[in-house]
């Protein structure tokens, strides 16, 4: 099961994952004007959700390796070292 | 106490100058950190052996800053690219977009600006054909973007670094510190940064500017949007560009104005002008950039 946790400082309350994701697994929360996840259940990990988000405010736990696999190895080591 | 040098290489000596701007906690630094070498700070002509930390800073433009990359890294032990030209090229790549002749002669013969002479033949460094990001030219250790990283960032990772300790700091894009509400508004048309007078509590992009800041590395605070000014992406790609292999600051940034405006792909495209300054502008020297099979880098720059 995919756990997924949002960053409230960080999202900017656009509604966009509420309209990208094809399961509806986000909800806006009217008061906080932020995304909250509602159905963590239905996610199939498919992150067009980090793709739409301007703030890269969501995070997904526990996902298959293989949707955040680089096989690009230059890529990679300059990844681990941005700081 | 830790051996800190910081070598220049083709930049504008801001990044140097936003290390100073560390104010009172520049002493905290000074007290864990011998400066053994610092051009634009001190009287020291060669670099010294037994470096232990190297900020370098800036781009490979010509042979003599080839030379000192390579001689600074031989003697340190760890190499930081420090600011987004020695991470990515940054602006001094955009000398790509001509060629080592045409950028010679605007300087020198062919400048408008001043009366002309000829091009020096001695003492100059020779051009090398393209510009480098420090970064791909040598191994380094860590990457800081930033043009310049700000004061409260450098803290945040410059003192962990002189403890031996890895620091931590955030990593989301500009959107994640903007203020500025994100509203999804049909337009049609993409504006020209120069026109008109954009509201000051919405986002640039619902507004129809091209704004940098969600394919942006932050930790900048968002200030020129604060001010009025649309991120024009000085932070570098954000983690996630640079992650994903699909995913490059051209199809993002076309994808979300396509997004909140319902227009189509296409439409926004064609009203794009000069994707080499205002879209690469900040990445066009980098090979991780160029290299995703949807870059339009290869096709703007002349080798």
């Amino acid at each position: 099961m995919v756990k997924i946790e949002i960053d409230e400082d960080a999202c900017v309350g656009c509604g966009s994952c509420v309209d990208d994701c094809p399961n509806n697994v986000y909800e806006m929360d009217e008061e906080k004007n932020k995304t909250k996840v509602v159905n963590e259940d239905d996610c199939m990990a498919c992150l067009s959700c980090h793709e739409i988000c301007p703030a890269e405010a969501m995070e997904h736990k526990d996902i298959h390796v293989a949707k955040r696999l680089y096989i690009d190895r230059k890529v990679s080591g300059i990844l681990k070292k941005i700081i | 106490m830790v051996n800190l040098a910081l070598e220049l290489l083709a930049s504008c000596a801001g990044c140097e100058v936003s290390i100073l701007d560390l104010h009172e906690d520049l002493i905290g630094v000074l007290e864990k950190a011998n400066l053994v070498y610092a051009p634009i700070l001190m009287d020291v002509k060669e670099i010294p052996d037994n470096i232990d930390i190297a900020i370098v800073s800036g781009s490979v433009r010509n042979e003599e800053n080839k030379e000192r990359l390579k001689e600074i890294r031989e003697k340190s032990k760890t190499v930081i690219a420090y600011g987004t030209c020695a991470c990515y090229g940054g602006i001094t790549c955009m000398a790509d977009l001509y060629s080592p002749e045409d950028v010679s002669a605007r300087s020198f013969s062919d400048n408008p600006s001043t009366e002309s002479s000829e091009q020096p033949s001695e003492v100059v460094p020779k051009l090398l054909p393209i510009v480098h990001p420090a970064g791909d030219m040598a191994e380094i250790d860590f990457y800081l973007p930033g043009c310049p990283p700000k004061e409260n960032l450098i803290k945040d990772v410059l003192v962990p670094l002189l403890n031996g300790e890895l620091p931590n700091v955030p990593q989301k894009s500009v959107c994640a510190d903007c203020s500025r509400t994100m509203e999804h508004i049909e337009f049609d048309k993409v504006h020209r940064r120069v026109e008109g007078e954009p509201k000051p509590d919405i986002c640039f992009l619902s507004q129809g500017y091209v704004c940098m800041g969600s394919v942006t590395l932050g930790r900048c605070g968002a200030l020129c949007s604060a001010a009025g000014v649309p991120c024009h992406g000085c932070g570098g790609p954000s983690m996630d560009i640079l992650r994903e292999p699909s995913h490059d600051v051209y199809n993002c940034i076309i994808n979300r104005i396509s997004h909140i405006s319902k227009m189509p792909h296409k439409d926004v495209e064609k009203q794009l002008y000069d994707i080499g300054h205002i879209v690469y502008g900040f990445v066009i020297g980098s090979t991780i950039m160029e290299d995703k099979k949807v870059s339009l880098i290869p096709e703007l720059i002349k080798k």
